[in-house]
């Protein structure tokens, strides 16, 4: 688990440091102040050169380009501070957990192209001493150090500073992206997950222990769910809510899940999300998205439960604030002292998050202390 | 649920502290706005003197948006007992704390640059409390009402009146407005109709801490 989190240079944080980290950790804060970045920052550190994640990412944040040879490219230079791909360039991400240091660094370096590059970017050397030698194109390297292993990535860019789409696509690191045990993230965004990706984790867990705690999810929004399934592989599209029906205890018909409300889609995903974190990070982007303030307490329960019995290290982020102050309900339990839950106020032009300990987010809803 | 973030705060020890204060200001000038949420100031009645911790006050600190936070409690019977815990509260919590409580009230500093005031009643150096404050801003004329009302109130107790010892300014005050016109008005409201003085060299030092320490 994660303890202290340090971000240098990394998008809109030119130094930022979150500590005491507990296995919950809520991200608060005004518009614009970073959180989502935060979440962001934890997945590339955990990433271990499975960059789709970063690619999803970005791609939600509309962060591409097309170059002239119409590929569709990833615009990295929003990942530095200073939005801008320049040698020299660098970010870093550390976390630290027992004294035991974990480390992420990206930056930016003029290199030989590489013989894989499909288009090799010439860069304008011309002024420089090297105008002689082979043209040298700009390149992004990627860093990872784990307790003295380390992993290095190069990709040059293309023409346009772009990250070829091609170059961070999963399947390209098929032999190495096979992410062991423990290390599992998943990221839940605001507009929750799509359809593939919860049958794919639903099929990993049906008729195991975990389904159950995906039906339990389920029933905090409608308690007359009786049974939930998948119905198989076939290609469902983006936005809709496809692919499972559920049988409600007053009825003797399937009904699809697209017929229950919001919330019921809501807790699936982070049901199943979590299920499949197991031994590793879940990273909720706007938690409360969906959820009525009445469900909210039990849902907090359930993450809580979950994230203690499959030893899972949750960060979320919200604006709302029935979601933080019905996070007190659980944070005066006495498990929670031991196994850590943080509200975490993230500030623009801030050095480090204001943390709340357990108890002072019990005192702090009490109190009426306004706490993001 | 907060609409906005409370910027300026005051957290007071009971609702008596709470009604009078900002009667006060608004007798010397200052608008203090209709509604809880629109109030200059945001105050905040404690129930008891429990805020005078360094925890608590540390929790305070963190409350998002805040930049200036004034805290008003009771001497009691020991003034000087009073001035250490309050020191031991802020010690952990702000830059500097002098060794002696100003008698003008106390404006320090968080490391954060959150400008933090005490004000200990009734003038930060005697003993007492709000009413002890109030019974400060007797206009002068009614001197002779005052003294016969100490006296009433301390004979009541050597007739064995149930109040405690420590209330003692309470029972004179109320004691003092039961003989005024109206009879009986509350404190606030004794403030607001001028029964008692807000422009008394005790009520200006009051008033001025509060103004200063709330850019006012």
């Amino acid at each position: 688990m994660l303890q202290t989190l340090k971000i240098e240079k990394f998008r809109g944080f030119k130094e930022f440091k979150l500590h005491n980290l507990g296995r919950l950790n809520l991200l608060v804060g005004t518009n614009n102040s970073g959180k989502t970045s935060i979440l962001e920052a934890i997945q590339l550190l955990r990433s271990r050169k499975d960059l789709s994640v970063l690619a999803s990412a970005m791609d939600a944040r509309g962060e591409y380009l097309w170059n002239e040879q119409k590929d569709k490219t990833l615009d990295i230079r929003h990942l530095f501070y200073e939005h801008e791909v320049e040698p020299g360039q660098s970010f870093a991400i550390m976390g630290f957990t027992n004294g035991n240091s974990d480390k992420i660094t990206g930056s930016i370096y003029l290199g030989k192209s590489d013989s894989n590059d499909r288009q090799a970017t010439l860069f304008d050397a011309a002024d420089s001493e090297e105008a002689w030698s082979e043209p040298a194109v700009l390149k992004f390297n990627l860093e990872w150090e784990n307790r003295g292993d380390v992993l290095g990535w190069q990709r040059s860019l293309s023409s346009d500073g772009g990250l070829r789409w091609d170059d961070v696509r999963p399947l390209r690191f098929s032999k190495i992206s096979k992410i062991e045990d423990g290390t599992r993230t998943q990221f839940v965004s605001s507009s929750a997950l799509q359809s593939r990706e919860m049958i794919e984790l639903f099929d990993k867990i049906v008729l195991e222990p975990e389904e159950t705690l995906v039906q339990q999810a389920i029933r905090i929004i409608e308690p007359n769910i009786e049974r939930i399934a998948s119905l198989g592989s076939r290609r469902y599209s983006s936005r809709s809510r496809e692919g499972f029906v559920i049988r409600l205890s007053n009825s003797h018909q399937r009904v699809p899940i697209g017929s229950m409300g919001d919330g019921t889609w809501r807790m699936l995903g982070l049901a199943l999300a979590a299920v499949g974190a197991s031994g590793g990070v879940l990273l909720v982007d706007e938690i409360d998205t969906g959820l009525h303030f009445t469900a909210m307490s039990d849902m907090w329960k359930l993450i809580w439960e979950t994230a203690k019995k499959l030893d899972i290290q949750v960060f979320a982020t919200t604006h709302s604030s029935d979601c933080w102050s019905s996070l007190a309900s659980i944070a005066s339990r006495e498990d929670a002292k031991e196994e850590g839950i943080t509200i975490q106020r993230i500030e623009k032009g801030k050095q480090k998050a204001v943390a709340f300990s357990e108890h002072e987010i019990v005192l702090a809803a009490e109190r009426n202390i306004e706490v993001r | 649920m907060v609409s906005r973030y409370h910027v300026k705060k005051l957290i007071v020890e009971g609702v008596q502290d709470k009604r009078v204060i900002p009667e006060l200001i608004e007798a010397n000038g200052i608008k203090w706005g209709s509604t809880k949420e629109d109030a200059i100031v945001y105050i905040n009645d404690y129930g008891n003197d429990q805020f005078i911790d360094a925890e608590s006050i540390g929790l305070e600190l963190k409350s998002s948006g805040l930049e200036s936070i004034g805290l008003v409690v009771d001497a009691d019977d020991d003034f000087s007992a009073r001035w250490d815990s309050v020191r031991n509260a802020l010690q952990p919590n702000v830059v500097t704390v002098p060794e002696a409580m100003p008698v003008d009230g106390l404006i320090c500093q968080s490391s954060e640059g959150i400008k933090v005031g005490v004000w200990i009643m009734p003038d930060n150096k005697a003993k007492g409390m709000l009413e002890t404050f109030l019974t400060y801003l007797v206009p002068d004329g009614s001197s002779p009402i005052l003294d016969w009302a100490k006296e009433a109130t301390q004979e009541a107790k050597l007739k064995e009146a149930p109040f405690k010892d420590a209330h003692f300014d309470k029972a004179y005050i109320y004691t003092w407005l039961a003989w005024q016109g109206p009879p009986g008005r509350q404190l606030h409201n004794a403030v607001q109709e001028k029964m008692l003085d807000s422009s008394h060299p005790k009520a200006q030092s009051l008033v001025n801490w509060f103004k200063k320490l709330y850019d006012l």
